[in-house]
């Protein structure tokens, strides 16, 4: 009968506290994800209550607001053009100012033809005309290239120096100058001093290209030393604002940086 | 030696059959136990809107006439009024990308998100844009909070203006959010970000998921990150995150722009699966997780309310 007792007491008690351990709360038994595009087909919600089109229309007069003057007509060239050589020139200067660290700096800017979706005209410069011209929402970043990857780039620039009939030929290009002929690279400058193949350099680009984007492939494997986390597209705005300011108009110059020779 | 093992047989059959008796007699018990119950919870999500509150010009390259957070909107009316326990998630970088930013400061977008009924965030980088005193003059607008939980605010103004974790109560089941943000050195002006104490991710999040899954009992606990999805130099990522953690059962993340068809599932190191999503950027698209759930004896423990966060203001 002692035996009995004692089998019955503990046993009631230890399957009690194990129903009340495993019964903890709620376990997941399914589950399912897709992520739904908001594609073409799905409306626009009206937010009725905060009457959106206030905003709307107050953006259109800012995107309408004057930030500068342009003296010139910019459009993209090649070998070099007036927007590539402007945009190249004022993106390599204006981080050069914002970068404190020596070590940081870039040599030269390279960016793409294919990048401006519209020129810059003669006259009033509006900030919706900087949004027409650079759309994308491409971050300046900087990488460091060398040895194959570099001669890579110059090859790049050398091959669409020469105009192919598209809009995307010619390199905008800014600290670095080529003297070319069809066949080969006579001269290269970078940062004015001649191009050194085991040289390291730092080149200001977008996180666009430095991906890879319009096939510069060389930077695929090139190291990120720094990301100015800086739009493109504010730093031109910026830039031409800044210079309004000190009432200094637009203007830019085709200097033969680079220069075919027959 | 018979003899013993003889009465061991018997000593287990008597624990058979006590155990079993005692198992009948509890569940005799009805207070005990409720009835198995399924419960669905549906987790929306976006990241990285970037203030793209229309859809993006018809005439864009790539993305013409799609995106836009008036159209994640549409899309949400439509699935709350199918499923019943919605939550609304944004894993930060709100602000930053269109003029509507430029000249509302941000405003604009939060008081479009406090419409949709979004139940939290988180800070990324870019909502440090107009320093901290950008983001705190429109934070009013926001209904929601913003969870950033490896952000020490106390030397700052935005101090006890953002919340370090958030339970949510939805059909019974109590979820746990806590919320890590990316190092800001070298990604943020230091003006923007003055005072602020970056606190290590994994030790954070090894923290509050523990806290929340253990010391809370949350049934399940999300991160809300924009820590990116994943790096290839080793960096911290959604996806190392996921494979070092424990408590951890959903990574909600932004930062690296990811487009992903459905959610990934990561093993943690207790070999179960962490469920790690993202939704490209730009309102694009939507992130959706469809979690099932089922019940048995579920103890109702007492929370005090400042630790529930019930509210849903969904005007859509």
């Amino acid at each position: 009968m002692s035996n009995l007792k004692k089998l019955i007491f503990p046993y009631p008690l230890i399957v009690f506290i194990i129903l009340i351990f495993s019964c903890k709360g709620y376990k997941i038994t399914d589950i399912k994800s897709l992520n739904i595009d908001a594609d073409n087909k799905v409306e626009e919600y009206e937010f009725n209550e905060l009457a959106l089109s206030a905003y709307r229309d107050s953006i259109s007069r800012e995107m309408k607001r004057v930030i500068n003057y342009s003296e010139i007509d910019m459009s993209v060239g090649c070998p070099e053009g007036l927007l590539g050589n402007f945009i190249t020139d004022l993106s390599l200067l204006y981080i050069k100012k914002s970068i404190k660290d020596e070590d940081l700096n870039p040599d030269f800017c390279i960016l793409n033809n294919g990048g401006f979706r519209s020129s810059l005209n003669k006259g009033p410069v509006h900030i919706g005309d900087v949004f027409q011209i650079m759309p994308f929402e491409n971050y300046l970043v900087i990488l460091e290239i060398h040895g194959d990857k570099m001669e890579s780039l110059l090859n790049y620039i050398h091959e669409r120096s020469f105009y192919n009939g598209s809009r995307k030929s010619g390199v905008p290009l800014s600290g670095l100058r080529m003297k070319i002929t069809s066949e080969k690279i006579n001269r290269c400058f970078i940062n004015t001093k001649v191009f050194d193949t085991a040289k390291k350099y730092k080149v200001l680009t977008t996180n666009y290209l430095a991906n890879g984007g319009d096939q510069m492939d060389f930077f695929k494997d090139c190291k990120l030393i720094y990301d100015t986390e800086l739009l493109l597209r504010d730093v031109i705005i910026n830039y031409i604002e800044e210079t309004g300011k000190n009432n200094i108009k637009l203007n830019a110059q085709l200097d033969g940086r680079i220069q075919i020779f027959q | 030696m018979e003899e013993f093992k003889f009465s061991n047989r018997r000593s287990f059959i008597k624990k058979i059959v006590f155990g079993s008796l005692s198992i009948t007699f509890l569940n005799s018990f009805t207070f005990l136990k409720k009835r198995d119950k399924i419960k669905k919870i549906t987790i929306l999500h976006t990241n990285d809107i970037h203030s793209h509150i229309d859809s993006f010009p018809e005439n864009h390259s790539k993305y013409g006439g799609r995106g836009g957070i008036r159209k994640i909107a549409s899309l949400i009316k439509k699935i709350r009024s199918k499923e019943e326990n919605v939550l609304l998630i944004d894993a930060g970088d709100i602000f930053q990308g269109t003029p509507y930013f430029n000249k509302y400061k941000g405003s604009l977008e939060l008081k479009i998100m406090s419409q949709m009924g979004y139940l939290a965030s988180t800070m990324g980088n870019h909502d440090f844009d107009n320093g901290l005193n950008g983001f705190d003059n429109v934070l009013h607008h926001a209904n929601f909070p913003f969870i950033c939980s490896n952000y020490d605010f106390s030397d700052t103004i935005l101090k006890n203006k953002t919340v370090k974790f958030l339970i949510n109560e939805i059909d019974g089941i109590k979820i746990g959010f806590f919320g890590l943000g990316i190092k800001l050195e070298g990604l943020v002006d230091k003006k923007c970000f003055e005072n602020t104490k970056y606190l290590d991710p994994v030790k954070t999040s090894e923290y509050w998921a523990e806290e929340l899954k253990i010391k809370k009992k949350c049934d399940l606990v999300v991160c809300i990150s924009h820590l990116g999805h994943y790096y290839n130099d080793g960096k911290i990522s959604d996806i190392l995150l996921a494979k070092q953690s424990k408590h951890i059962d959903v990574i909600i993340g932004g930062h690296t722009h990811t487009f992903l068809n459905k959610a990934k599932f990561i093993k943690n190191i207790e070999n179960k699966d962490v469920i790690v999503n993202q939704a490209g950027w730009g309102a694009l698209a939507l992130g959706r997780i469809d979690l099932k759930f089922t019940n048995k004896n579920k103890r109702i423990d007492e929370l005090s309310s400042n630790e529930i966060h019930k509210k849903n203001y969904a005007k859509i």
